[in-house]
């Protein structure tokens, strides 16, 4: 197994212990063989010394020179738009749904059932239609290969509609899932948890 | 001497800070075990209380006017006077059921009317409060 991310001055890590877990902070500096100095200006980080443990490396590196200063570490930061890019990853969004989750209350379960209990009822209804279209088709192709050159014309007509019909009506899956307590949660809750 | 042992009528009832007017409990105990209740005030018995969950969603009820008199002895079971046996007559006479006084009815109604349009104000809260909770 090939290794592509290491530990070295810029990479971003994500703080997974601590007072800041969930953080990104740019890495400045390593000190020790297990150590780093680490700095997050735009992620509300003081500068300060944390160990490798603690992190978790993601795919950003920076690009500033060993022992930089806060101020470059902010500029190199926003430059790269670490943070715009960093909430567009799998990794932010499956950590926020997951928070989202554990703080559910019993109201907000009540809503997702019920907003599960609606989708799979829209599936379910439109993998009905597409069963029957497919049954028409399969009833058609047989009644043609039974009476073939004469109503094969007809035939054709009627397995190209129902088809049609099929494909038309395919499941509009909701992509709700993950974001099923996000959408549901209140409005207010939503709000405080962003900030 | 300050710790002396009161009578349970003058204990101090305390109540869990998350529940206040307007917050949505759901009863454990008793026949309405499961279903979930809009809090209205804390009675002076401190009935119940401690044998329910709390949850963190709330009503703004600050402008609900609840009777007065709804205190503990307006919501005591009432004993009904048990016939007493005639003589020669075994078996029991038609025992007296419970009747819900208008006076009753007229209050629920009264809060009802009140307490119903702030819940319809949150959308899906009205089924949620229909619904019955259970650990499944």
């Amino acid at each position: 197994m090939v290794f592509g991310c290491f530990v070295e001055v810029g990479r971003v890590p994500s703080i997974s212990l601590g007072p800041h877990p969930g953080k990104l902070v740019g890495i400045v500096y390593a000190i020790a063989q297990n150590r780093a100095w680490a700095d997050g200006p735009c992620s509300l980080v003081r500068r300060q010394v944390m160990p490798f443990k603690s992190m978790e490396l993601t795919d950003f590196i920076l690009n500033f020179p060993h022992g930089t200063g806060q101020r470059y570490v902010r500029q190199d930061w926003q430059k790269a738009e670490i943070n715009t890019k960093w909430a567009a990853t799998r990794w932010a969004l499956q950590t926020e749904t997951r928070d989202r989750k554990a703080e559910m209350t019993d109201f907000d379960h009540y809503k997702v059932r019920k907003a599960k209990k609606m989708r799979n009822r829209i599936i379910k209804l439109d993998v009905r239609k597409l069963q029957k279209a497919a049954l028409l088709e399969c009833a058609a192709a047989a009644a043609a290969a039974e009476f073939p050159a004469k109503t094969m014309a007809a035939a054709d007509k009627k397995a190209t509609a129902p088809k049609a019909a099929g494909q038309h009506a395919a499941p509009p899956k909701t992509q709700e899932g993950q974001n099923t307590p996000a959408q549901k949660a209140p409005a207010p809750k939503a709000s405080g948890k962003k900030a | 001497m300050p710790w002396q042992k009161k009578p349970f009528s003058q204990h101090v009832r305390k109540l869990q800070a998350s529940i206040t007017p307007g917050t949505i409990l759901i009863i454990l105990p008793g026949r309405y075990r499961g279903k979930r209740v809009v809090f209205l005030k804390q009675l002076s018995s401190g009935l119940l209380l401690k044998f329910v969950i709390t949850i963190s969603t709330k009503i703004d009820i600050s402008s609900v006017k609840i009777p007065i008199h709804f205190t503990d002895a307006y919501f005591k079971k009432k004993k009904l006077p048990k016939p007493k046996h005639q003589e020669g007559e075994i078996f029991d006479t038609e025992k007296e059921k419970y009747e819900i006084t208008e006076q009753r009815k007229f209050n629920q109604k009264a809060v009802d009317l009140q307490i119903l349009p702030k819940i319809k104000v949150v959308p899906q809260l009205q089924g949620y409060l229909h619904s019955v909770f259970s650990h499944k």
